[in-house]
Formats: C-alpha cells, sequence, structure tokens
C-alpha cells in the first residue's frame, strides 16, 4: 500500500523525552521519520515533522499521537512536493543578518523579499548578547526561493541599503 | 644585617608595581593549590614554548633613576619654535587642563565607556566636543575622534565608497593636501583596489569618481571656496570630503556651508602638544544623512530608567562587531583623553577667546606675509620664495620653517606666535614690520565665516579658573576609573599606570617638537624610541620593530601590509587567503579585509582551541593562495593552546606568514616570545602590556614587530624616509604617537627584566586566584591542559540566564553598586563575563572584587529561591543612584541591600549618577550633540 506523507505540528511543555515518544509512536506505526523542524522556545517545545506513513496506519497513528501526554499534535496531508524541497525550477538562496534587535526587523525584510517574489523556506532566528556592550542583537538565517529570472543585484541593494538603516550585516549567498 | 643592594633597593618600583607581595602571593599559590609561582606557570604555559634563558634587559632602576636617565634623552632633542604646520602647531596646554585632564588618573585611568552609567562625566566631555567639531565645520553630525588627520582622511574615502551611488572605481585627493595625508590615503586605497587621482582641486570635476578629497587651507596655506566644486561633484553622485582646520574655521567658511558630505581634520591645535606626532584626536563630522555610516565611536544622548537624560555611546555594535570580513574599517578606539582636552579648551576659551586667538594669529599672519611680498587668501600659513640665500639664513636660525624646495618655505604661525617672532623672521630675511600699520585682511568676504559659533552655555561658562576646577572635578566624579577601583576588564590589562611613568609625557622636551622637525633636533627622541625599540625586541623575539601604527587595529594593519609586500615581492602577490580562528576579536576579519584579503574561518573545538584538523585541511586547501594565519596569543579565550607552535609550522609549510594578535602579550612576557613561538609579526599593545593608561578610550599605541624578512615592507613615512624607509604609511607621522612611548620607556626601564617576568606570572596567578575561588559560583569556561587559566578567565553566566533570566549584564549593572567597573561583558562569548585582573591587583582588592560577585550570586540564589522576583531585584533594578533611595521605596529588598550590599562598600561608595541607561532608544532617537543644560539640572 502507498504511503501517506503528513505533516504534524506538535507543542507542548518542555520536558526530556518528549521527542523521544514521539518518535516512538511514529516507528511503531510504520512512519518514516522524514525531517523534522523543532525549537525550544520560552519553555515549550514545539516541532513540526514531515513523516511517510503507510495508508493504513494513518488512522492509529493519529489516535496515538492524541494520547501522547503534554502534547499537542495535529496532522495534516503533506502538500504537493512532500520532502521534496521547491522541487521548481529556481534558485535557492542563503540569507544571513545580523542586527540590534528592535520591533519591525524581520518585517522590513520580508518586505523587501516580497517585492522580489522571493520566498522564505525555512527562518531561524535567536538573539544574543553584542561584545563589550551586551546589547540584544538579532540573528536570522533563512533559506530562500527564487524564480530563475530574478534580480539577485536589485535584491542585494535593497537589503544593503536597508543595512545600515538598521544597522545590520546581512549577507546573501546562492546555494546550490 | 642588611647588604648595602638591599638598602638601595634599587628593585623597589617592582614591589610597587605588583599588588600582592610575597606573603599574600604565597596565600594565593596555597588557595589554588599549587606550592609556588614555578609550579603554577609549569602547569599553564607548555614547555615546548618557554625562553631558554631569562630576558636580556637591564637591571631595575627606581622611579627617581629612571626619570633622571629618560631626562638626559629629552635634553638632547632641541626645541625650536616650529612653524612647519602641515597640521601640527604650537598651542599652549591651558595649565587648568594640563593638570586636571593630562595629568589627573580621573580622566587618564578610565576605560572606554562601555559601561555610560559609571562615565557620564567624559561621556559630556566627548559631547562638548562633538559638539564644538559640529559648530565649527558646519556638519550635522561629529564622531568621538578618530586616530590622526591621515587616518581620518582614508576613513573619509572609505566612507564614500560606501556612501555613494556611483558605479567609478576611483577616488580623487587634492595635490595640495598635506603629503601624510595622501602617503596614507595611498596604502590605503592600493589594498581596497581603489584607483587614486591625485591632482589640482580645480581638477576634480574633471573625472568620474566615487568620492573627492579636498583640503582649506591646504598644504601652502590657502583657502577656498569649495562650494560650486563640491555641487558638480555631488550631481555625479560623488562624496566630497574636506580637510580643514578648527582654528581657521573660526574665521573662515565652514565645510557645511559649502555642502561637504564629510569634514575632517586634527584638533591637535587645541591645546594638545605636538608631541614629535602625537597622540592627537582626529575629528570628523558628515552630514546626518550618513550618519549610519560614520566610522569610529559617536556619543549619544539617550535616557535612564528613571527617565533621566543620560548618554551613552551610540551605534556601538556597528563595524568590527557585526561587519566583521565586510567592515571598511577596522577603528576600535577613538583618542578620548585628547579629545576631551581638545573640547576643553573651547569650553576654556570660549567663542570670544578663540576669535582673539584665531584673529590674532590671522593679524600677524597678514604682517608678515606684507611685509614678505606674498599676498592671496590664507589664514595662518603662506608660502614665500626666500632664495636660496634666505634659505641658508633659515636654516640656521631659532625656527623650523617648511622647506618646500630650494627657494621655496611655508611658514604656519600658531597660537604661541608673538609679535617678537614674527620681527625675529622678517629681520632674517632682511625685512622689518610695522606692527602699528593698518594691514588687511586675507580673508576675503565670501570666505569670512558669518555663522555663529559655540552658542552652547558649557561653552560660555567655565570661563574663571574656579568655575572650570569645579566642572572638571564634577565631571570627573561621575567616572569610576583605576583611582577608585580594579576595572578588571579581560583582553584591555588595565594595569597600574605609574605616576613616574606619565611625569616626562609633559615635559617640554618631549612636548614641544615637530614631527617634521629636522633629525638633529630629535636626538633624544631617537634615543629613547631605538631603547624601547631595542628592549621590545629582546621581549617580543623580533629582529626590527615599526614604532608608527598608533592603535591595536592599525598595528594589525601595518603587519597585514608588511606581510602582503614581502609576498608581492617574492612574487607571490597573488596570495590572498587570511585563515582566522572563529574566536578571533572582530578587529581581525576587518583588518584583513582592509588587507586586501579574503577571510576563511578556521573552527574551534569544545575546549575552545583552534581545531587542528581543521587549521591543516584549510591550510593545505588553500596553500596555492595562503597568504597568512592571524592568531591571538594566550587565545581569546584566555588559554594557553599547546598546539601553538605547530599551528605555526603548518602555515609556513604550506607557503603562508604568521600574524600574532598581540592583544595577550602580558601573559608571555619573559616567559615566551611571539618570536620564539613562530609568528613573522606581532602588534604590542603599549596600552595594554606596557602600561601606557587607557585614557578613558584613547590613546593607545600599536607597534609592531617583526622578523628580519618582513622588516624592509614595513610602513614608512614621507617626511622621515631616511629613518624609517620609503614605504607607504599607515599613520601621520613617522613614530605613531611619539610622546607617550616615555610611558613604556619607564615601565620597562623601573621593572627591568625580572620584574617583567614576575609581573607575568603574577598577572596569571592572579587571574587563578580569581578562578579558583569563583568557579563554585560561576563556571570557568575554558582552560588550559592542565586546568589552569592563562592571565584571564570567563565566566559562564549562561545557564544563571536560563534558570532565572539574570543576564550577563545585570550582574555587571550591579557590580557598580559594589563599586566595581564590570569585567569584560560578552566577549569573546556571548553571555559570558571576562575577567582580567592583571598583576598590579592587591590580594586585598582581589577578595573584595571576589567578594562582590560571590555576594551577587548569593543574592541570584534569592532569585531562584522564589525569595525575590524575577523582575524586581537588585540585579535588574542596578545600578541604584541616589534618587532611587531618596524616593518611594516599594521594592522587595531595602535600600541597605541596593546600595550598601557589603559592610566595605559604604566606607568607599561610588555612587553612579544615571540609572540603567536605554540602549534601544537612543540608538532609535540619535541625537549626538549637546542638550540644554536644564537637562542635566533636572534629577
Amino acid at each position: 500500500m502507498a504511503d501517506q506523507h503528513l505533516v504534524l505540528t506538535a507543542i507542548g511543555d518542555d520536558r526530556p523525552g518528549l521527542v523521544e515518544e514521539l518518535a516512538t509512536a511514529i516507528s511503531t506505526h510504520g512512519g518514516n521519520w522524514l525531517e523534522a523542524s523543532m525549537a525550544q522556545l520560552a519553555g515549550k517545545f514545539a516541532g513540526i515533522v514531515n513523516v511517510a506513513v503507510p495508508a493504513d496506519q494513518v488512522d492509529a497513528l493519529k489516535a496515538a499521537l492524541a494520547k501522547l501526554s503534554g502534547l499537542k499534535v495535529s496532522a495534516e496531508i503533506a502538500g504537493p512536493g512532500g520532502s521534496e524541497k521547491s522541487a521548481l525550477t529556481g534558485r535557492h538562496l542563503t540569507l544571513n543578518l545580523v542586527g540590534h534587535d528592535r520591533i519591525g526587523i524581520v518585517r522590513e525584510v520580508a518586505q523587501v523579499l516580497a517585492r522580489h517574489a522571493v520566498n522564505v523556506e525555512e527562518l531561524a532566528t535567536y538573539t544574543s548578547s553584542a561584545p563589550m556592550s551586551a546589547e540584544v542583537l538579532f540573528h536570522a538565517e533563512a533559506e530562500l526561493f527564487a524564480a530563475p529570472d530574478f534580480n539577485a543585484r536589485a535584491l542585494k541593494l535593497e537589503l544593503e541599503k536597508l543595512s545600515d538603516d538598521l544597522m545590520v550585516d546581512i549577507s546573501l549567498g546562492e546555494t546550490l | 644585617m642588611a647588604t648595602l643592594d638591599e638598602l638601595e633597593g634599587r628593585d623597589e618600583f617592582v614591589a610597587r608595581h605588583i599588588g600582592p607581595n610575597a606573603a599574600e602571593q604565597a596565600a594565593l599559590c596555597a588557595a589554588i593549590g599549587v606550592k609556588d609561582r614555578a609550579e603554577l606557570i609549569a602547569q599553564t604555559v607548555p614547555a615546548g614554548i618557554r625562553l631558554p634563558a631569562e630576558l636580556a634587559l637591564g637591571a631595575p632602576m627606581t622611579e627617581h633613576a629612571a626619570l633622571a636617565k629618560l631626562k638626559e634623552r629629552a635634553n638632547r632633542n632641541q626645541v625650536r619654535k616650529s612653524f612647519i604646520g602641515l597640521g601640527y602647531y604650537g598651542t599652549h596646554t591651558p595649565p587648568v587642563i594640563q593638570r586636571n585632564v593630562l595629568e589627573n588618573p580621573g580622566w587618564y585611568t578610565a576605560y572606554t565607556p562601555y559601561q555610560a552609567e559609571i562615565a557620564q562625566g567624559r561621556l559630556e566631555a566627548l559631547l562638548n566636543y562633538q559638539q564644538m567639531v559640529i559648530d565649527l565645520t558646519g556638519m550635522e553630525l561629529a564622531n568621538a575622534s578618530l586616530l590622526d588627520e591621515a587616518t581620518a582622511a582614508a576613513e573619509a574615502m572609505t566612507m564614500a565608497r560606501r556612501s555613494s551611488k556611483s558605479q567609478s572605481n576611483a577616488f580623487f585627493v587634492d595635490e595640495d593636501a598635506f603629503p601624510q595625508t595622501i602617503d596614507v590615503i595611498r596604502t590605503r586605497a592600493a589594498y581596497f583596489g581603489f584607483e587614486l587621482i591625485v591632482g589640482a582641486a580645480e581638477k576634480a570635476t574633471d573625472h568620474d569618481v566615487f568620492g573627492a578629497l579636498l583640503q582649506t587651507p591646504n598644504a601652502k596655506g590657502e583657502i577656498k571656496d569649495f562650494t560650486p566644486a563640491i555641487a558638480a561633484l555631488k550631481a555625479k553622485n560623488a562624496v566630497t570630503a574636506i580637510a580643514c582646520d578648527l582654528l581657521a574655521l573660526v574665521l573662515t567658511k565652514s565645510p557645511g556651508e559649502m555642502g561637504a558630505d564629510i569634514a575632517f581634520g586634527s584638533s591637535q591645535r587645541f591645546g594638545v602638544p605636538m608631541g614629535y606626532g602625537g597622540p592627537h584626536a582626529a575629528f570628523f563630522a558628515c552630514k546626518d544623512e550618513h550618519k549610519r555610516s560614520v566610522p569610529g565611536r559617536i556619543i549619544g544622548v539617550s535616557k535612564d530608567a528613571r527617565g533621566k537624560t543620560a548618554l551613552r555611546m551610540a551605534l556601538q555594535t556597528r563595524e568590527q562587531h557585526i561587519r566583521r570580513e565586510k567592515a571598511n574599517s577596522n577603528i576600535c578606539t577613538s583618542q578620548v583623553l585628547l579629545a576631551n582636552m581638545a573640547g576643553m579648551y573651547a569650553v576654556w576659551h570660549g567663542p570670544e577667546g578663540l576669535k582673539r586667538i584665531a584673529g590674532r594669529i590671522h593679524r600677524l599672519t597678514c604682517l608678515l606675509a606684507k611685509a614678505l611680498g606674498v599676498t592671496g587668501s590664507f589664514f595662518d600659513t603662506i608660502t614665500v620664495k626666500v632664495g636660496a640665500g634666505g634659505m641658508a639664513l633659515l636654516k640656521n636660525s631659532a625656527f623650523n620653517v617648511r622647506h618646500i624646495d630650494a627657494e621655496t618655505v611655508g611658514i604656519s604661525l600658531d597660537e604661541t606666535t608673538t609679535r617678537e617672532d614674527v620681527a625675529a623672521l622678517a629681520k632674517l630675511l632682511d625685512k622689518t614690520i610695522d606692527f602699528s600699520a593698518d594691514v588687511a585682511d586675507a580673508i576675503p568676504a565670501n570666505l569670512r565665516r558669518a555663522s555663529p559659533i559655540l552658542t552652547h552655555p558649557v561653552f560660555n561658562t567655565h570661563h574663571t579658573e574656579h568655575a572650570m576646577l569645579r566642572y572638571l572635578k564634577r565631571l570627573q566624579n561621575k567616572d569610576l576609573a583605576m583611582d577608585h577601583a580594579m576595572i578588571s576588564l579581560g583582553s584591555c590589562t588595565m594595569k597600574l599606570n605609574a605616576a613616574a611613568e606619565m611625569m616626562p609625557v609633559s615635559w617640554p622636551a618631549f612636548g614641544a617638537l615637530h614631527p617634521f622637525a629636522p633629525a638633529d633636533q630629535a636626538a633624544g627622541y631617537a634615543q629613547m624610541i631605538g631603547e624601547l625599540s631595542q628592549w621590545l625586541c629582546t621581549i617580543t623575539g623580533f629582529d626590527a620593530l615599526c614604532m608608527q601604527p598608533n592603535s591595536g587595529a592599525q598595528g594589525e594593519y601595518a603587519g597585514m601590509v608588511s606581510i602582503r609586500r614581502y609576498q608581492a615581492a617574492q612574487g607571490q602577490g597573488h596570495r590572498d587567503i587570511c585563515l582566522i580562528p572563529k574566536s578571533a576579536h572582530g578587529t581581525n576579519p576587518a583588518t584583513a579585509h582592509m588587507a586586501g584579503l579574503q577571510v576563511v574561518v578556521v573552527e574551534c573545538d569544545e575546549s575552545g582551541n583552534v581545531d587542528m584538523a581543521d587549521l591543516k585541511a584549510k591550510a593545505a586547501q588553500h596553500a596555492d593562495k595562503l597568504s597568512c594565519l592571524m592568531i591571538t596569543y594566550p587565545s581569546t579565550h584566555g588559554v594557553f593552546e599547546e598546539a601553538v607552535r605547530e599551528m605555526c609550522e603548518i602555515i609556513h609549510a604550506h607557503g603562508g606568514q604568521v600574524y600574532m594578535d598581540g592583544a595577550n602579550l602580558n601573559a608571555q612576557v619573559g616567559l615566551t616570545s611571539p618570536g620564539h613561538i613562530g609568528a613573522d609579526v606581532s602588534h604590542i599593545n603599549l596600552h595594554k602590556t606596557f602600561a601606557i593608561p587607557h585614557g578613558g578610550g584613547g590613546p593607545g599605541m600599536g607597534p609592531i614587530g617583526l622578523k628580519a624578512h618582513l622588516a624592509p615592507h614595513a610602513p614608512g613615512h614621507v617626511f622621515a624616509s631616511d629613518r624609517v624607509g620609503s614605504q607607504g604609511a599607515v599613520s601621520a607621522a613617522p613614530f605613531g604617537s611619539a610622546s607617550i612611548l616615555p610611558i613604556s620607556w619607564m615601565y620597562i626601564a623601573m621593572m627591568g627584566g625580572s620584574g617583567l617576568k614576575q609581573a607575568t606570572e603574577v598577572a596569571i596567578l592572579n587571574a587563578n586566584y580569581v578562578a579558583a575561588r569563583l568557579k563554585d559560583h560561576y563556571p570557568v569556561l575554558y582552560t588550559g591542559a592542565h586546568g589552569r587559566v592563562a592571565h584571564e578567565c570567563i565566566l559562564d553566566i549562561r545557564a544563571i540566564k536560563a534558570a532565572t533570566g539574570i543576564a550577563e549584564i545585570d550582574i555587571a549593572k550591579r557590580l557598580m553598586d559594589y563599586g566595581f567597573h564590570a569585567p569584560t561583558v560578552s566577549f569573546p562569548v556571548a553571555g559570558t563575563l571576562m575577567v582580567e585582573p592583571t598583576e598590579s591587583e592587591s590580594q586585598a582588592e582581589l577578595d573584595r572584587f571576589i567578594d562582590a560577585m560571590i555576594a551577587i550570586r548569593n543574592e541570584i540564589r534569592k532569585i531562584e529561591a522564589g525569595e525575590w522576583p524575577a523582575d524586581a531585584n537588585p540585579l535588574k533594578n542596578a545600578p541604584h543612584t541616589q534618587a532611587d533611595i531618596i524616593g518611594e521605596w516599594d521594592r522587595p529588598y531595602s535600600r541597605e541591600t541596593a546600595v550598601f550590599p557589603l559592610p566595605w562598600v559604604a566606607a568607599n561608595k561610588f555612587w553612579p549618577s544615571v540609572n540603567r541607561i536605554d540602549d534601544v532608544y537612543g540608538d532609535r532617537n540619535l541625537h549626538c550633540a549637546c542638550v540644554p543644560m536644564e537637562d542635566y539640572a533636572n534629577g
């Protein structure tokens, strides 16, 4: 029987053993853990997992997940493309950004990206303490996807303009 | 019975400099579990890199013997009236400023004002300085100073590149800019790959450039209105920087009024002695639209937790902290002490006093010009054809002038010039001056200053000596410097700055020399610099020394440039890869970028050491293009890495050179050395290891030591090619900030080889004592193979932060309530404190600091236990001010806990003058000029 791709989102109070319980539930139902992104934020554990499960096990897996204590899990059928990252033709880019933490920093960068029709596929952000002053620095790392004909130079220039204003260091690189 | 040697006590200074005495050192050794210093050093410094012999330096000298010996050198300098100009002018340091700022440890032993709550005094002084620069240049924003005028010009060029939308790769330089300015710009432009066009100012607009540098008054003394040129350049998207003179600007049209984007120059003639080249503060101002691109530090206005006006360094995480390998500048420090002197000169004289001084200089220049038949537009400098005969007379006179060619001289008058001087000069050339005759100004109407200057009350209030004295004291009282308590900043080496080391700085025989005075007048300097160079070579294991770089970052740059020139000379100019460990200071990648190198980062392992496998792989991978490795030793993590010698061998085997950052040299002196380990070039932070004070954020000195093969490629100087070679310069003056070199000379002379080695060992002992006593309270992040730290230790706060929300910054601010300056915060690892006690702190002072840190840890335990809320406790509310305790008190801890947390605190209480400062507010509402007086008065 064909596999069904499910995307699970899980959130709960962080405690040791959570991931293991989640993984056990998936594997005992013949599920294959394809990829995941998980983080502990503000005392909560949150994760998103892409699994391939035999179609006849989907309901049983959902029921098992619902019984996990202290963890809310929801399952959705994966979108087209399954586990493949933007298989469409286009360009993969990596954006790294460091700046003073302040309101609007993500929005301003996102606006520039949107103007250039660049899609954000993955975004990880964190804050750190700056050398000497211990001011709060904001870091963001993003995986981007753009149409094959997009103008990288124009995007770079516009991001650079932001960088003076936000006092951020922005680097944009192409990943193959 | 004591021996005569003992009674003479020639090594008595060693025990004045080193904090713990023999009994205390024994106690410290016992506390960390070693039998003596030697055992500790054996556990700390890898045996493979230990020096085989003692330092071949002289025996220690007493303070008075060393001063007498240095005086002999000073007396060999001949101080003549110098009318050479070119950015260096005679000036009268107001005695009230000399005694209360320059010679006052309250001002010169302070650190860079990162901890703004205990630095409001010098921050206010720097804001006055910025306001003065803004007023005189007519620009909208000024920074808190740069290293010297020539490097400021180079910074203007790179800032123009960053700000300009022009596609051109060329930069234009006025051929009548000062020669040393052109020299430094040429060096800098080469490695950025900019094309340099040097030509007549009038031709600037003929070229397609991204920026232009024009000068008025220029090297010939001509003053010019660049308004049309600036507009024409702007139409081509070029950014224009004007080199100018603060005293001329009192009387002449400002660059701001001409439409310039950037104005810069030297503030030396505002009361700072020429000092054979420095230190002086270069000023740098620009239009508001460029504010985010300004190099260096800027003081800005923000507010504190009570809403009161408070000052701080604005935009401080730019450049080296963020941009790293994309940086246009590696500037870390400024010239705070000298900027404050210049700012105070303006406070002291006020607008009317400055107009009188500038007016007098101009009148005397006009009288002299008239007598010598010179016409034209000028302020204080004239160019005169005196013929071969006149030349000979001038050469043998009591005056120095600028020799332009075989028949032409430049004469620049200054604040110290008297009518007698001018009469004597004229008489030498067989002319007479009628001082009672009317003489016209040489400033044309269109260049005359119309706008008011220095209107802020601070420049119009403190004009009696009592008023000035009290203003300076009021500011000083707000700042915590080393005259109050230890400043245990990791990687900054805040050791004793002894009075005997400082005294020679004020000697006129060192202070009054022009940097381009003939060499035979500077024989004393030559001898002193020669001896100091020899001593530093012995200490560092290098063959040659270049004194030119006037900061640590500048030293890095000079070192990298030397490597690149050497490799080019070997036909290896294509080598452009620079390996830098991840743990490096941000200036390293910034410097490498400035030298035209591409940075490849080498990973560190879990113990913070360079990952040797990664280093080998990357050195091999880039072998064809490998230029060099930049490493810091002991590492930025405060550890003597065992494999350092192997690192050097790997790099050499792949055709590269090794640059060793000298920031941590204080842990090496007498035990090992960069040259012995295998480095090819290294900078030496004289302001760390060799006792030059930090000045509240400058001056610094970063001479470089080089192995013989690199020595011919070190920076030279256009005015001293006979002494330092003719390679392109990195700083304005041939020997950098020469007038503070006597500090390091005195330090080494008084300590001798044995004293220096002992100092290094005690620095390591003190650091290990701090680590040993604090490790049960705060984890010590990195240690060497035998569990020892080097001369500093990193305390990890991250677990505390995760558990309680109390961050390293809260501990830093709480230390102020205990009367201490915080250690280095979040460098080299975010979420940590790095402590470097240095050898100069006694056990009693170390114990006070440790007790304060433990008491703070116990306060955190109360938060952990729920006794105090996470957001209302003495740490989050720190620092506490008098305003806090006289107001309503509704906090869950007592007033006594707030301000007298340990019994001894009250006896020597330091009161922070403002509460916790809001950094974010200051950056969002950037204001970098003086605020109304009421703002200081309120609260």
